[in-house]
């Protein structure tokens, strides 16, 4: 038995914090803005990355990775999230798009996509949620209709971030009705931001700028070479990319840091307020263990429903549990942005934690995954 | 990151399950409350015979991984022997000291301090090691069915018990605690599968479906904390900060998995013919002694502040000058 993520992990981690201290100013707030001195902080970092190979360090050599362990990787997803993600929707490429193209793409897909990912330099969004098909996404339904040219698309996908910078779409749209299952019948495209038809509305939101928008498709073309994987089976890649997605976003590690640099500030608040710091600390930490259990078990091919979902939950949980705490221990100060440092961003993560028990689905979802699990265990 | 238990340690696990099976599982712990003899004439003798009596938590690994591990399936029936008060006592220690209790100030009663001749309590506030001294026979009350009166005197013999020990003891309390609460979810996700009501059963509905997740969430992090904190502490990394967030974890799971499963188990939960009713009752005195939620959250908040607390990103110690919650 042995609990540590290893000599290498640690090494990866001291390497990320020099080097996010040397590139990320004081008052760093997160790539979602239109400032241009964000935009050049962001591509510096990614630039760095990339030139450090870091940014593809779990992916296979043959695609310009590094092959790192899966505890390298978890480290630098800790890190930068940590960090308020300073890779921007860049992080959707690295972590999902491009080994869903490793695992289903053709070559000349690969070809297409895979370099500029792992240059930091593709923006994707991903088209799965529609007005009727959110947490029950097998009932996804934006119509895909064959003609002799391949297809024509028009419809409409909803709470895509990303959407108005992206350049490509991981779409997935019905291109046929089986009636054995709904799961059946849909055909993943990818899709330029540029094709004609394609339109975004930006939906003003309270968690910021990026996060929420819709795209419309109307009359939007699309052939053979769009599709990735097999017509009608796009189930599959999807089951695949929210397989990439269970584990989720170490939710918990930016939490840690909140709570590490709150420490100095909660000495001084009221003993109820120590106390739930005290309590949240706790939760962090087992957030944090159950993600990495999930982590490994995913690595030995026994990752459950119970194990993946579970740490879910207690992530998301924990997201909201210290964002509220932040803001409470600091107070009407905390209510307006800031430039010195996380704590003063405590605002915004509070008004993004918001969504932390909706987004990549709900908590009642993994609620019902987590159930289900226990309860085959117990018939056995 | 090897998260493999020793298989010596897994062998063991599963003899003591096999073995508290054979007693009749949570059976047992009905009968020694009828009959309180049935802990040395029946229990002991069958985890003598296994050997966990003899097992050191800070021994070697495998010995260690051994301990937790019975403690664990121990848990699992709230079988109704002491062994985490006997395996808190470090090695160096045996036989002249037979169980080790951390108290909180006086204690009044202490489970099944009957049993021991030589016990010895350790302040968790540093304040020494008394001896338990006077003790009657066990006691039987609902939440506190193997309570025995002590007397804590001076006159331990100047022993002194390592720091590693006393944390130890928090994780041992926190394996026992594991083994009960897996039971617990275990019972609740059948009942759900097998109770019917409006034509089907209650597990297709969300609210019992939910706190079926919940329980499981509660007791898998509770093992992530004690197999966690198992570690730091045979590495000697751990403070009491350590011990005490493995106590609230504790605290908290088993608050959230009894309650979520009573709710779901409905009245045939509260009857006594259930093991869920047993093994509440059974859990509480480990809950409550030395201290509950409260406490732990006030000496833990102390912790910190005198110890600071690992994470990805740790918490420094302060200059100790907070207030005592």
């Amino acid at each position: 038995m042995d609990l540590d993520l290893g000599d290498p992990a640690d090494a990866l981690r001291a390497r990320l914090r020099e080097l996010l201290t040397e590139l990320l100013p004081d008052d760093w707030a997160g790539p979602f803005s239109d400032d241009p001195e964000v935009r050049r902080v962001v591509r510096s970092v990614l630039d760095r990355l990339a030139d450090e190979r870091l940014l593809t360090i779990d992916w296979p050599v043959e695609y310009g990775g590094a092959a790192a362990s899966v505890w390298e990787s978890t480290v630098l997803r800790e890190e930068m999230w940590a960090h308020l993600e300073p890779r921007g929707p860049q992080y959707m490429g690295l972590s999902w798009v491009g080994p869903t193209l490793m695992a289903f793409g053709t070559e000349a897909q690969k070809r297409t996509h895979l370099p500029p990912i792992a240059a930091g330099r593709r923006i994707w969004c991903q088209g799965f949620s529609e007005p009727e098909a959110g947490s029950d996404l097998g009932s996804l339904s934006l119509p895909a209709t064959a003609d002799d040219d391949g297809w024509v698309i028009n419809g409409q996908k909803i709470w895509t971030s990303y959407a108005p910078i992206a350049d490509w779409c991981f779409l997935a749209a019905r291109t046929s009705h089986d009636v054995r299952s709904k799961n059946r019948g849909v055909t993943i495209f990818l899709l330029p931001m540029d094709r004609a038809g394609i339109s975004v509305r930006p939906i003003a939101s309270m968690m910021g700028e990026q996060h929420l928008n819709e795209v419309f498709f109307d009359e939007v073309r699309a052939s053979r070479a769009d599709v990735l994987g097999e017509v009608d089976e796009g189930w599959q890649v999807i089951k695949y990319v929210l397989n990439h997605e269970r584990v989720g976003i170490p939710r918990y590690a930016r939490d840690e840091r909140l709570l590490a640099e709150l420490a100095e500030t909660t000495r001084d608040a009221d003993p109820a307020s120590r106390a739930d710091f005290a309590r949240a600390l706790v939760h962090a930490r087992t957030a944090r263990l159950l993600n990495h259990r999930a982590i490994a078990l995913r690595e030995q091919g026994g990752l459950t429903d119970r194990a993946a979902s579970g740490a879910r939950i207690a992530s998301i949980q924990l997201d909201q549990e210290v964002a509220g705490l932040v803001l409470d221990i600091l107070g009407p100060a905390g209510l307006r942005p800031g430039t010195d440092g996380l704590l003063s961003h405590a605002e915004d993560v509070y008004r993004y934690a918001r969504s932390a028990t909706i987004a990549s689905g709900t908590i009642e979802i993994q609620r019902m995954l987590v159930a289900r699990s226990l309860m085959q265990e117990a018939k056995q | 990151m090897n998260r493999a238990w020793a298989p010596e340690a897994r062998d063991l696990q599963s003899a003591v399950r096999s073995s508290l099976a054979g007693l009749g599982g949570v059976e047992l712990a009905r009968a020694a409350e009828e009959k309180a003899a049935v802990r040395v004439e029946q229990l002991r003798p069958a985890l003598e015979s296994l050997g966990v009596l003899e097992l050191d938590p800070l021994g070697e690994e495998v010995e260690s991984s051994a301990a937790v591990l019975a403690v664990r399936a121990c848990g699992e029936v709230v079988a109704p022997y002491p062994v985490t008060r006997v395996l808190s006592v470090p090695a160096a220690m045996r036989p002249g000291v037979d169980a080790l209790y951390v108290v909180d100030g006086c204690a009044g009663f202490l489970e099944h301090a009957d049993l021991f001749e030589q016990a010895i309590a350790v302040d968790a506030n540093g304040g020494g090691v008394r001896r338990a001294a006077n003790r009657s026979a066990a006691v039987r009350a609902p939440l506190d069915p193997f309570g025995a009166a002590v007397d804590l005197v001076d006159g331990a013999g100047g022993v002194a018990v390592t720091e590693s020990a006393v944390l130890m003891s928090y994780v041992l309390d926190a394996f026992w605690i594991a083994g009960a609460l897996q039971t617990v979810a275990t019972d609740a996700a059948r009942y759900a599968t097998q109770r019917r009501q409006f034509g089907k059963a209650i597990a297709t509905f969300g609210e019992i479906r939910w706190r079926l997740a919940d329980i499981a969430v509660a007791v898998d992090g509770l093992d992530e904390m004690a197999t966690f904190t198992w570690f730091q502490v045979r590495r000697g990394r751990a403070s009491i900060a350590d011990a005490l967030a493995v106590r609230l974890a504790m605290l908290e799971a088993a608050g959230s998995v009894l309650r979520n499963a009573h709710q779901v188990l409905g009245a045939i939960g509260l009857c006594e013919e259930h093991d869920l009713t047993v093994v509440d009752r059974h859990v509480t005195p480990t809950l409550i002694r030395p201290f509950g939620q409260g406490r732990t959250v006030a000496l833990l908040v102390d912790a910190i502040d005198r110890f600071g607390y690992g994470g990805t990103f740790d918490v420094a110690p302060g200059d100790g000058s907070i207030p005592t919650i």
